[in-house]
């Protein structure tokens, strides 16, 4: 009778406690109607580390970066529609810094949000989004994406670039 | 003392010691097997429903019907809605797919026999949890719990990370028994879902045989 209570104690705490991610979208950014131009980049990361809070995420350096594609000013609404819809996922170790190729989303005062992909780079390779203000420090972490061949089908479809 | 000819202790002796077995047989079936998966949907979900039809009665009696009574006739009362969009608008109730669904504005969304769902995610959050519903079915209350809960719980294994979160053979399964349609997964992810799957059978009565 002892081990059934026990059983039962660990069942329900686990049931209580057993649930998905916390997870984020961008369709319930208030700053999407401020996207002025979407950027497609490549950058390099001067020192990727994997860290827990966002105290240790680095700022970000423009002579770093390289402009591959600008999308069309007609695509930036549809993009972004799409792009609302990625599923960012928090609480998780991430990378402190972007690195690898992605968009940059430009907004009207100059803030700019980051994300990238590198499949060679260090694990586990990109997906965060980060908002940084105008002169590159960093302002916010969002999250990082759960299913990353969405971003990648996203960027793909929308530039002539294609990522991997 | 007292003596009496009805009330004897000896009359609940069990000297062959049958009556345990099945006990241990019985709960072994409800904590293991599909039987008590089942068993425990269909009783969660019968609650469910009669709570929430008291519920909507009470909101068209004493709040007019925008409430509760709303979400019921949004589902058109049908407790096998399969429109998630119907989910999405209710306010604070509704069923998908057989399963009770509890919508809050915040927090993470989780299942066991019920879906609690933040209103803010999207379609395939709500066909995920339903796959754990199939899930834990299928698998039974505690294989479930200690298979799936206790993993996902705990980041074990792919869940580690974000970005394998979804490649865990639990949460692959998931996706498959509910008909996510945003993720896409190859067929050598599909085969260790259902060798994990297999494998929770085997082991967990196992674990508790001593």
């Amino acid at each position: 009778m002892k081990k059934f209570s026990l059983l039962l104690s660990i069942l329900l705490v686990i049931f209580l406690v057993s649930c998905e991610p916390d997870k984020y979208y961008f369709k319930d950014n208030t700053r999407n109607d401020e996207v002025v131009s979407i950027e497609l980049i490549s950058y390099t990361a001067n020192d990727i580390e994997i860290v827990d809070s966002i105290a240790e995420m680095l700022d970000f350096y423009t002579g770093n970066m390289t402009i591959l594609e600008t999308l069309s000013q007609s695509e930036v609404e549809d993009f972004m529609s799409e792009f609302s819809y990625i599923e960012f996922l928090q609480g998780y170790p991430h990378l402190s810094t972007p690195d690898g190729t992605g968009v940059k989303i430009n907004y009207e005062n100059g803030d700019f949000l980051i994300v990238t992909n590198n499949p060679d780079g260090k694990e586990p390779h990109g997906g965060e989004a980060i908002l940084y203000n105008s002169d590159g420090q960093f302002m916010d972490y969002y999250g990082s994406i759960s299913w990353m061949q969405n971003f990648i089908d996203l960027v793909n479809e929308y530039y002539q670039t294609q990522i991997e | 003392m007292v003596a009496s000819d009805y009330i004897t202790p000896v009359m609940y002796l069990d000297p062959s010691g049958e009556s345990a077995i099945l006990a241990i047989i019985i709960v072994a079936v409800l904590l293991f097997t599909p039987v008590g998966g089942t068993l425990a949907q269909v009783a969660t979900s019968t609650v469910s429903y009669v709570g929430m039809a008291a519920w909507a009665l009470g909101d068209l009696v004493f709040n007019g019907g925008n409430g509760a009574w709303a979400d019921m006739n949004r589902i058109k009362w049908n407790p096998f809605n399969s429109d998630e969009s119907a989910v999405f608008a209710s306010n604070h109730i509704s069923f998908y797919k057989g399963e009770p669904v509890f919508l809050k504005d915040k927090g993470r969304s989780g299942s066991f026999y019920f879906i609690s769902l933040n209103r803010k995610e999207t379609y395939d959050v709500l066909r995920h949890e339903r796959g754990h519903g199939y899930q834990s079915m299928m698998m039974g209350i505690a294989t479930f719990a200690i298979t799936v809960g206790l993993p996902s719980w705990q980041k074990w294994g792919l869940c580690a990370n974000y970005n394998t979160y979804y490649n865990a053979p639990w949460e692959t399964m998931a996706d498959i028994l509910g008909g996510v349609q945003g993720r896409t997964h190859t067929q050598q992810e599909i085969s260790r879902a259902w060798a994990y799957y297999d494998m929770s059978h085997i082991i967990i009565p196992s674990v508790f045989y001593w």
